[in-house]
């Protein structure tokens, strides 16, 4: 009896030191994070994605990760053989910005076990998982809602209005998002709204230009146009400028240049995209998702634990001042 | 009590059925019901998916098809772009795409801003102001060639059309268009159904026209002024952006964007025939279980029966051996549980019949010594009859006896209390007795003490008498004495005298001494007056004294007689002392004989008491062997009637064991 009794007891404290000891470790990897790997598999820089980078980067320093960022330079092939190679390295968590979305099934069996905190473009919801698979990012559609307002307060008097929509690739999410949250809004205001026209620049300054110029040709009325992001704006900018047109042009993302035009006057309006933000919150839930946990406890996290959002900003005349730097 | 037990046994058979067929329909249903819910969800989830996989696979299909229209367009526009042909090279090349593809059997048609139509030779399109078609206008707002709404054309056919401005650099705007026949759309948005009987529709989100159906008369007609309920409520979602698969009117209901366009595909199926499928499989989980039960019931049946078939054969030998018959014989033929047993009511009944056997003769010896004990029985009955009624006639005698010495218990115990009486009596008389001697004794000394008293008197008279005596000497003395002092008082007197006559003589100077002479004259005078008066006194005391010796002789006189009266008394009380003694004495020893006899009577008195309580005893004692006897007697009687019955039993377990059979008859 008192054998058995000692036994049991011996037995409760190596269990309670177990715990002990367990909880302790955990602790410290979630103070230190020395152990957690991160790997960022970048699409292709620019200007934002630098951004976005550069913030991961410096979050990851913050909580003591490791971070290794490759560039996959716009190419598919490239980036599969870039998510095989973490896996191999036994990373902890990827980071992604994926070339193509439609790859992003591919892009999972590759990582093997690895969990994917994906950036920049959102893969469709059936693809992402809590605790495991997760987009941060900002809502696309906000972006085009957020538009959608401008123009309706700026053109408040007018019951028809023709808008002109300049839109990224046809697959790309952030097209379909951006697009589809300004048409909702200007649809749902139950003014008569004219797409006089409307056709994928493909984020391009040039391309859109030479559209512009050709739907300038065409003598139609316009009252404003919109677009996708600010490369594109700022082509319908250079357009209006040579045949002398002045009408409000909105972009999104509030890139330098894009601030610029909008303080010269040239552009009326942008959404600025926070990618220090979306970088900064990238590792953060990278760093959840690393330690078997879901992002549910991120400010901006969805109830499903699949999306991170975080939030955009809108960027006119009047406050301008502070972005584009 | 055999027929009744009858009606009560319910068969092993019936008894397990009546427990497996409950527990097992009970499982069954369970199970069922398990299944049908859970297969439910199963069959709800899984169709939701199939729903899902299959409105992608059609959007993908859809996409891709008009995918392959737009770039194959787009490909032509290209080229007219980079080549910029000459009018006939164009009219060629309009020419070279008419039934070039059963997609756009028209081919490709180019208007620019002044109304001027381009198409193929062999085309019979014709538009009086092609600026005004809905082609156009959609056409001029973007340069990649993209689709229509579906209208109805010039020529009154439903078309979509894919156009696009051409920019081929001329300076005036034209736009390019090909028409995709909406049946054609229609075939191709229901072909690719992946899902049974599911349904599709495409729709325009912008304004809600219907763009391919099954029915083709709904073809361009608008969802939101539908007569279909469920169209209604569709278009309400659809007009709200919301994309999100529901049940909608009974009808599980997805919804897709198709890609590059402002269309939706909409793909649903009515939830019964979803769950119809759960219904077969209800149905069949009906059939299979109620098929289990039969056939269970049928094997328990048949196995039961099998099993209990040894058992019925023991049940008829068990039945013969409770009538009485071990003459039967058991087969021991299976090799299981009740093989065994019957194995064992072999053995059972081998062993019964050496048993009965044994009983047979047991039965027999005991009958023999039965009888023996009933005669016996009865003469010890008798016996003890007869010495109880001696005991009870022994017992009348010593209850007389008993009461005699009672009798002279109570004589004995009456004169001692007799006795007792006079013994205190005396005992009083005693006292009285001793009363009177001490009263006596008493009375003796006082006068005794009278008596001494009496002596001291005289003795105290005598010594007056002498004291008396003395006075009269003394005052005789007295006399002599004061005769002396008269004489010398007289001689005083007279030396005075001469002492005077002397003094007045020598004249003056014998004045002083006149004086004393005078002086002393008179004292002598005194004197003598002195002494006459005393010799008077002591005359008078003379007198009294004999007064007082005649009285005191009187006195003693009488105190005298007083004494010898005393002593007389005294003598006379001594006499009566004495004689009170003597009675005293007399009453002494008549307490003491009394006391004897008081002693005697009382132990006579506890002497006659033991008798009596000896004789009480034997009373007792007779009276429980009188009892005694009397039990034996009654013992005496039930041996006998134990005895009788030993013999009946004795006789009836000779006729049951008879009844079992051992051998076999002949």
């Amino acid at each position: 009896m008192m054998k058995s009794m000692k036994r049991y007891v011996s037995l409760c404290v190596i269990v309670v030191m177990l715990i002990a000891a367990v909880s302790g470790c955990a602790q410290r990897t979630g103070g230190g994070n020395g152990n957690i790997r991160i790997f960022f598999s970048l699409n292709k820089m620019d200007t934002f994605r630098g951004t976005l980078v550069d913030a991961a980067a410096e979050r990851a320093a913050q909580v003591g990760a490791q971070f290794v960022m490759e560039d996959a330079e716009g190419s598919i092939e490239k980036q599969v053989e870039q998510i095989k190679r973490a896996a191999a390295e036994k990373y902890d968590v990827i980071i992604c910005s994926v070339v193509s979305v439609d790859t992003v099934v591919q892009l999972k069996m590759c990582a093997e076990d690895i969990p994917i905190v994906f950036v920049n473009s959102c893969p469709d919801e059936k693809y992402l998982q809590s605790g495991k698979y997760v987009f941060v990012g900002s809502s696309e559609q906000v972006a085009g809602e957020f538009q959608a307002e401008y123009v309706l307060g700026k053109l408040a008097g007018s019951q028809e209005i023709n808008v002109a929509l300049l839109k990224g690739p046809s697959n790309h999410s952030a097209t379909k998002g951006r697009t589809n949250g300004v048409k909702r809004a200007l649809e749902q205001s139950g003014k008569q709204i004219h797409y006089v026209f409307e056709d994928t620049a493909n984020w391009d300054t040039e391309q859109a230009q030479k559209l512009f110029e050709l739907f300038l040709r065409t003598g139609s009325a316009v009252d404003c146009v919109v677009c996708n992001n600010d490369a594109m704006a700022l082509g319908v900018v250079e357009a209006c400028k040579k045949n002398g047109i002045s009408i409000p042009i909105l972009g999104v993302d509030a890139t330098a240049d894009g601030c610029e035009a909008i303080r010269n006057g040239d552009m009326a309006f942008t959404v600025y995209q926070s990618g220090s933000g979306q970088g900064h919150t990238a590792v953060d839930a990278a760093v959840q998702l690393a330690g078997n946990g879901d992002v549910k406890e991120l400010e901006g996290s969805s109830e499903d634990g699949k999306y991170v959002w975080v939030d955009f900003e809108r960027v006119d005349s009047s406050n301008v001042s502070q972005y584009g730097k | 009590m055999r027929e009744e037990r009858k009606k009560k046994i319910v068969s092993i058979k019936v008894k397990l059925l009546g427990i497996i067929l409950p527990v097992v329909i009970a499982i069954m249903i369970l199970l069922a019901g398990i299944l049908y819910f859970i297969s439910k969800d199963i069959i709800k989830e899984y169709s939701e998916n199939l729903l899902t996989s299959s409105i992608d696979n059609q959007t993908n299909q859809i996409e891709a098809w008009l995918n392959e229209n737009l770039s194959a367009f787009g490909a032509v526009k290209q080229a007219i772009e980079q080549t910029k042909p000459s009018e006939q090279q164009l009219q060629a090349i309009l020419d070279s795409y008419y039934g070039f593809h059963d997609n756009y059997p028209e081919g490709l048609y180019i208007a620019d801003a002044n109304g001027k139509l381009m198409a193929a030779s062999a085309s019979e399109k014709q538009e009086t102001d092609p600026t005004q078609s809905v082609w156009y206008k959609e056409g001029l707002t973007r340069w990649n060639m993209g689709l229509t709404n579906a209208y109805t054309n010039a020529a009154g056919n439903k078309v979509i059309s894919a156009s696009g401005i051409l920019d081929d650099q001329s300076g005036t705007i034209k736009v390019i268009s090909a028409d995709l026949t909406l049946e054609r759309i229609s075939i191709i948005v229901n072909s690719y159904i992946e899902m049974e009987q599911a349904q599709a529709f495409l729709v325009s989100s912008t304004d809600g026209t219907i763009l391919a159906h099954q029915d083709n008369a709904l073809i361009s007609t608008n969802l939101g002024s539908s007569k279909d309920a469920f169209m209604r409520d569709i278009w309400q979602k659809v007009e709200q952006w919301d994309f999100d698969m529901a049940e909608i009117d009974d009808n599980m209901t997805a919804f897709s964007q198709i890609n590059g366009t402002d269309w939706v595909l909409v793909s649903y199926i009515p939830t019964k025939i979803i769950y119809s499928d759960i219904d077969s499989v209800r149905n069949m989980m009906l059939v299979i279980g109620l098929l289990s039960i039969l056939l269970l019931t049928v094997l328990v049946e048949r196995v039961v029966h099998m099993v209990i078939r040894p058992v019925k054969e023991l049940i008829k030998i068990i039945t013969a051996m409770t009538n009485g018959d071990f003459t039967v014989q058991v087969k021991t033929g299976s090799n299981d549980e009740i093989g065994v047993m019957g194995g064992f009511v072999e053995q059972f009944i081998q062993t019964m019949r050496q048993m009965i056997a044994s009983i047979h003769g047991v039965s027999d010896k005991l009958s023999t010594q039965a009888a023996n004990s009933d005669t016996i029985s009865r003469e010890m009955y008798d016996a003890t009859r007869h010495q109880g009624q001696s005991m009870r006639e022994l017992n009348t005698t010593v209850e007389q006896l008993s009461l005699s010495v009672g009798e002279i218990a109570e004589h004995a115990t009456t004169l001692a209390m007799v006795v007792s009486d006079t013994k205190d009596d005396g005992d009083q008389v005693g006292g009285k007795m001793q009363e009177t001697v001490t009263v006596s004794r008493q009375g003796k000394d006082d006068l005794q003490r009278v008596s001494s008293a009496m002596e001291t008197i005289h003795v105290s008279m005598q010594k007056l008498q002498q004291s008396i005596d003395e006075v009269g000497k003394a005052s005789v003395e007295i006399t002599n004495i004061t005769e002396i002092i008269g004489n010398i008082a007289d001689q005083t007197s007279l030396l005075s005298l001469n002492a005077s006559i002397e003094a007045a003589r020598a004249g003056d100077a014998g004045r002083g001494f006149a004086v004393v002479a005078t002086e002393i004259g008179q004292l002598a005078n005194t004197s003598a007056e002195a002494v006459h008066n005393i010799e008077g006194l002591i005359s008078q005391i003379n007198n009294l004294v004999g007064d007082t010796v005649k009285q005191t002789d009187e006195s003693v006189k009488n105190i005298d007689h007083s004494s010898n009266l005393v002593e007389d008394t005294l003598r006379t009380f001594d006499a009566i002392f004495n004689n009170i003694d003597q009675v005293s004495m007399l009453v002494r020893e008549m307490i003491q004989k009394v006391e004897k006899v008081d002693e005697v009577a009382t132990n006579v008195a506890a002497i006659s008491e033991e008798q009596a309580a000896s004789s009480e005893e034997i009373l007792a004692t007779s009276e429980s062997m009188v009892r005694q006897v009397d039990n034996i007697t009654g013992n005496s009687k039930s041996v006998s009637t134990s005895a009788n019955e030993l013999t009946s039993s004795a006789e009836e377990l000779y006729e049951q064991v008879a009844r079992f059979k051992i051998k076999e008859e002949v």
